[in-house]
């Protein structure tokens, strides 16, 4: 009794949904040859074929021709139905896809990815037929190994699901489609495997696919902005791969995964922090190998942060931190520097940014003797002139070298902007100073989630098996467990164990 | 089934989640050595008073004991409506009211001992609200995130600062470490204060208390005991541990005269990049002053709707926010008003120290008692 107006809340906002969907409907324009005429109309491709043949009558035919494979169309479709020695359409061109349209947005949408639209007995069908344009499958750039598979995805969403699918031909790989882009009408497939994937992840990764309101879709990043759960933070919380074998790890691991069309990058959800500093080839080399390699990444990317903020705190601060013989020798070197060393730090790291924003932009020839030209001839002028010390010199360039050693590029441009904070604040309060930025980080990442789930797991919340693939990575028969902070229904990723 | 969700920042202040029981050791330990570790070897001197250290350790282990048996009753998992149940709703203000007070107090002192010590060691001509603003800030930027969260964090705030441990072995090995240094290690005569230092290392033991209002935060309290008693030894590992090394490093006769003895001996480690360690030591003890006052945070703001009666009324972001606010206010007035001169920082530290040891020896004990005394009236009737 006491749950009746709630019943009857809910059946009335059932009708009036129903209403505004038949409104809609009456709204429509009822699908015509003359409404598609007049909906492309000043489209100088668009197409209209009209064939008459005595069994199936008159047929209109109308595409447009950038999108559609003309050789197929006049193999596959005009050639049969100009040939046509029956009344079934389906029979005359049985080696396409007919699909029946029924309203004029359908038809229109049709058209404008590739589809031929055909127009016989009154009736109109899609026949899909799209221009596949597309380049060879390519070595990654962005995530280059020396051992280990090579290809890469390219900006074809069809192609790239191939990659995928050949990786893991299990029927439990699905792949559900989505459109997102009033204008775009971007596709976007959501990868996952069913019975292993945790269903309220992938009800998170659906739900949150579904309300993504805006225009226009050209890039994986674009859907990152709009999927991420903390848009202040500097930190990337997805992981964007070219790789299909990143991408089928990831889903094997419990994770979700979306493709995107027209650009050649997977996005991978829910990450953590430390996933940003694994790579393809730590489980190719040998674990040990692998371990060191990857507790030299996490060095390198606190080395990369604290080292320029570092000096600053010591020679304006804390200088009796440093022993004689290196306090004798910094002081010389600092000796004849106008400027206080904030301002001298800060100048060669604005400098370097500069100098690596400029060699990315260039051609990469040109990009080799930028960076040439910076290096060394910039640093040693910056020394001859006396703006800035030789020891700075050598911070910042050992800084930046440690810098290309973090695997994600979002995540070397995140470290820069909190090493920027932690300079000021090392000017500002020294050592204390450097510490306190540290733990705002902290806390930073500790507050963060990915698809709502922590972003600092296994750390926090704790999860002892997963620290077998983390900081360092366990031979492959320890790692049989999936991470823990997925919940994945399988837990084991060994068969014998359920 | 179910994942560890974790929510947004608006949503977290609501969150009703839990921390998992073993993370009881780590708060345990955290709590207890956040203050005293800087201070409690200029206390402990002479080398038969190691034995103070088991033997209060022991009391505090029979304590959480009893507060594990608070934690376990049906009033501690209830929360604030188990206290009301319990002692009835005028009385649990009346505690509040008196909860704000120490809780404001004792983050101040924590607060202000830990910024003389940075004073002292980093700045010693620079003011001292600026950095006490700062923390204030960390403080409330973690506290947003929410309790549980906050709980948490004691896992971040032990891999940040256990480490420290480490560097101090070095002066458990010869050639720093003097072994006659440590004998007498039985007392020859009749030692003359020894209810102050056992106080004093009591009070060192003290902090856990403040887990018998977050009964309904733990996932489970059976087997909460273990973890507890887990936190309370490796406190007392670690108190024995640092009393060891400054004894054996500096002798009891040197030991009484310095101020921070567990600070002052990193000075005597040598880096061929970096000397005078203890500035990154002391630097880096501030995530452990940020976890605690995060907490307090909450605690003052949940002592502050129960004396305005607010407690039925959803937690909100402008009322953290005001607590955080009075927090740190409060810390500066004290600082400005009654931490001046060092006689009277000395007062306040000997009143924290009797505050600290009362609240640890009566609140367990007090809801213990008073829960068994309404279960068994009840039982009776």
């Amino acid at each position: 009794m006491d749950m009746h107006w709630l019943t009857k809340l809910l059946a009335s906002i059932q009708r009036e949904k129903k209403q505004q969907i038949e409104r809609k409907q009456c709204e429509a324009p009822p699908l015509s040859l003359e409404y598609m005429k007049q909906a492309f109309q000043n489209i100088h491709d668009a197409k209209t074929i009209e064939i008459n043949n005595e069994f199936i009558g008159k047929i209109t035919l109308f595409y447009i021709r950038s999108l559609v494979d003309v050789r197929q169309l006049q193999e596959f479709v005009i050639f049969p139905l100009q040939h046509a020695s029956n009344p079934s359409l389906r029979k005359t061109v049985s080696t396409v896809e007919l699909n029946e349209l029924n309203t004029a947005e359908e038809a229109e949408q049709a058209a404008l990815k590739g589809s031929v639209i055909l127009h016989a007995k009154n009736r109109f069908w899609s026949i899909i037929l799209p221009n596949s344009i597309s380049r060879a499958i390519e070595t990654s750039e962005q995530e280059s190994i020396i051992y280990g598979p090579k290809d890469s995805f390219s900006e074809q969403i069809d192609q790239n699901l191939t990659l995928i699918r050949r990786r893991l031909p299990i029927r439990t790989l699905k792949s559900e489609e989505m459109i997102v882009g009033s204008m775009s009408k971007t596709t976007v497939i959501l990868l996952y495997i069913d019975g292993l994937t945790n269903p309220e992840l992938i009800r998170i990764a659906r739900a949150k696919t579904a309300v993504i309101e805006y225009d226009t879709f050209l890039d994986t990043s674009h859907l990152a902005h709009f999927l991420e759960d903390h848009i202040y933070s500097v930190f990337p919380q997805f992981q964007q791969t070219d790789r299909p074998d990143a991408v089928v790890a990831a889903l094997t691991s419990g994770k979700v995964v979306w493709l995107v069309d027209n650009t050649p990058f997977a996005l991978i959800g829910p990450i953590t922090f430390f996933d940003l500093f694994q790579s393809p080839e730590d489980y190719i080399h040998r674990w040990l190998v692998a371990s060191f390699l990857r507790g030299l990444r996490f060095f390198a990317f606190l080395f990369a942060m604290v080292l320029t903020p570092l000096y600053v705190a010591l020679t304006m601060h804390h200088y009796q931190m440093m022993p004689i013989e290196l306090l004798y020798v910094l002081l010389e070197s600092r000796s004849q520097i106008p400027f206080n060393p904030f301002w001298e730090a800060l100048f060669m790291l604005l400098t370097l940014e500069i100098l690596k924003e400029a060699s990315l932009r260039m051609p990469s020839k040109s990009g080799q003797t930028l960076g040439v030209v910076g290096g060394i001839v910039i640093g040693q002028a910056a020394v001859a002139a006396k703006i800035a010390s030789n020891i700075l010199i050598i911070h910042v360039a050992v800084m930046a070298i440690a810098s290309f050693l973090i695997p994600n590029y979002l995540m070397t441009n995140s470290s820069k902007l909190i090493q920027f904070g932690l300079l000021i604040l090392a000017a500002w309060l020294g050592m204390w100073g450097i510490t306190l930025g540290l733990i705002l980080v902290l806390i930073h990442l500790h507050g963060l989630t990915s698809l709502k789930q922590p972003f600092l797991s296994p750390l926090v919340p704790f999860y002892v098996t997963d620290w077998k693939d983390t900081i360092v990575r366990l031979p492959f028969r320890w790692m049989n467990q999936r991470p823990a902070y997925l919940n994945p229904l399988k837990k084991y990723k060994f068969s014998k164990r359920k | 089934m179910p994942l560890a969700q974790t929510l947004r920042m608006e949503e977290r202040l609501a969150n009703e989640g839990h921390w998992p029981v073993w993370l009881g050791w780590i708060i345990v330990n955290r709590f207890q050595i956040v203050y005293y570790i800087l201070f409690l070897p200029h206390v402990l001197i002479y080398p038969y008073m190691i034995w103070i250290i088991p033997i209060v350790a022991i009391l505090s282990h029979l304590n959480l004991r009893v507060l594990s048996i608070w934690l376990q009753t049906q009033e501690a998992r209830l929360g604030q409506a188990g206290f009301t149940q319990l002692l009835g709703g005028f009385a649990v203000r009346l505690l509040a009211f008196v909860g704000i007070g120490v809780i404001l107090m004792q983050s101040s002192i924590l607060t202000l001992s830990y910024l003389d010590v940075v004073h002292q060691t980093l700045f010693p001509s620079m003011s001292k609200v600026t950095p006490l603003i700062l923390l204030g800030l960390a403080s409330f930027y973690l506290a947003r995130l929410g309790m549980i969260s906050v709980g948490n964090f004691a896992i971040l705030a032990f891999v940040m600062s256990f480490w420290m441990v480490l560097i101090y072995v070095q002066f458990l090995l010869p050639q720093k470490a003097v072994y006659e240094h440590l004998f007498p290690i039985f007392p020859q005569n009749v030692p003359h204060h020894i209810l102050s230092n056992l106080l004093t290392v009591w009070a060192a033991f003290s902090g856990p208390e403040y887990l018998a209002f977050a009964g309904k935060r733990f996932a489970a309290t059976t087997g909460l005991f273990r973890w507890l008693a887990l936190g309370n030894a490796a406190t007392a590992l670690e108190y024995i541990f640092f009393f060891v090394i400054t004894l054996l490093f500096y002798g009891a006769e040197y030991l009484q005269k310095i101020d921070l003895p567990v600070v002052q001996i990193v000075r005597y480690i040598e880096l061929p990049f970096f000397e005078r360690l203890e500035m990154i030591m002391v630097s880096n003890y501030m995530i452990l002053i940020i976890f605690m006052n995060a907490l307090f945070i909450h605690y003052l703001y949940n002592a502050v709707r129960t004396v305005a009666n607010f407690v039925h009324k959803p937690k909100s972001a402008l009322g953290l926010t005001v607590a955080a606010i009075l927090l740190v206010s409060f810390m500066y007035f004290f600082s400005k008003y009654f931490w001046v001169l060092e006689s009277e920082q000395n007062r306040w530290t000997t009143f924290h120290l009797w505050v600290s040891g009362a609240t640890y020896a009566v609140i367990p004990s007090f809801l213990a008692l008073t829960a068994y005394l309404r279960n068994k009236r009840r039982a009776d009737k």
